[in-house]
């Protein structure tokens, strides 16, 4: 099955964070194997309906970190990094796009971690 | 002032049938169903049916009007067109409302919630390579028998419906994803399927008009390719068939 992007453009994240971060995570999970050939930028803006630009800066940025690289012929394919990612980074994104999801359901801190260990332990 | 009169007449009766054509078209869940099922979505749930029905309303919303329409419009603008025929019409009313629905569909999603495969799209995905080479081979024929007999402006229609058909197959692969998976595949597949078979119907139509034998020959090798394009197929191609 291919991976499903889903981006939130009221979730306080920058669009471009959201699609890197979830193609950074579906390689490092195994979800994208390496080899496996990413849509066209212009594909993947048009389907999510933002700029090129944006899409462009995604890959270029995956590609400096080492997740995919782009050769003319094949497109921007995933190889293997040469680092381990950036697991702290990627940490932090995650938890913030929690916490802007749980304040815009009112959430506060308390119950925010609350839900955070429930779902930790479950 | 009577001519004017005249023509707001047969503009409001037009629009009357117009009317009552697209409420008989309109289509519902039973039609997205049937139509998800034809197309190998097998037991669509209500979102799949949800985009079916989205699909086929921005087409039919077109196809009265269009039908009314385009006949007059050659007239209209002075042109001197082969001779009406029922055929033609329907071909270019199909035509004519997939490539605006086709058109229409390539908005990008405008919704804070936005939605994509990680997963290249290509026209082969949708459209095995046999049905491209013979749909070029049947109307490639077309176009050299017109080329050689009557051409004018048959030939130009011709050509013109052919690059609908292509255009459209484009557009059905271009635009933006929308929905569950399986049923937006299905209906890519269906528009691209149909609209290429549409272009050969219409070449077939505008070309093989002789009373001859070899005219008789090429209309019932398009009308069989025809078919055999535009018809599902018993085996969808893998990407579709896997998302099902």
């Amino acid at each position: 099955m291919p991976l499903r992007i889903v981006v939130d453009t009221e979730n306080g994240l920058a669009p471009w964070r959201q699609v890197h971060d979830q193609i950074a995570r579906a390689i490092s999970s195994g979800g994208l194997t390496e080899g496996a050939r990413l849509p066209p930028i212009r594909q993947l803006a048009r389907d999510l309906g933002l700029a090129s630009g944006t899409i462009a800066r995604v890959y270029r940025e995956l590609e400096t970190a080492g997740w995919v690289v782009t050769a003319r012929a094949r497109g921007t394919v995933v190889t293997t990094p040469p680092a381990l990612p950036d697991q702290a980074g990627m940490l932090r994104s995650a938890a913030a796009e929690f916490a802007a999801r749980a304040q815009d359901l009112g959430a506060d801190v308390e119950s925010a971690v609350d839900a955070v260990r429930a779902a930790w332990d479950s | 002032m009577h001519s004017l009169g005249g023509w707001l007449g047969f503009a409001f009766i037009m629009g009357l049938f117009g009317l009552a054509i697209l409420i008989v078209l309109w289509p519902g869940e039973r039609q997205g169903k049937r139509v998800l099922a034809r197309w190998g979505v097998a037991e669509p749930f209500d979102a799949e049916i949800e985009v079916a029905v989205r699909y086929l309303k921005r087409r039919r919303f077109w196809y009265p009007w269009l039908w009314l329409g385009l006949p007059v419009l050659p007239r209209l603008a002075g042109l001197d067109l082969p001779e009406s025929n029922t055929l033609g019409t329907i071909f270019a009313t199909l035509l004519s409302g997939g490539l605006l629905a086709e058109l229409l569909a390539q908005r990008p999603s405008r919704g804070p919630r936005r939605e994509a495969l990680l997963e290249q799209r290509g026209i082969l995905d949708f459209v095995p390579a046999w049905v491209l080479i013979l749909t070029g081979a049947t109307e490639l024929a077309a176009i050299v028998n017109l080329g050689f007999s009557v051409a004018g402006v048959r030939l130009v229609l011709a050509v013109a419906a052919i690059a609908a058909s292509w255009l459209i197959l484009l557009l059905a692969v271009r635009r933006p994803a929308t929905g569950p998976e399986r049923a937006d595949l299905a209906l890519r597949c269906r528009s691209a399927r149909v609209a290429l078979g549409l272009g050969v119907g219409a070449a077939a139509g505008l070309a093989w008009i002789g009373g001859n034998l070899p005219s008789m020959l090429g209309f019932v090798v398009s009308l069989a390719v025809f078919i055999a394009i535009a018809s599902p197929p018993g085996k969808l191609p893998a990407k579709t068939a896997h998302a099902g």
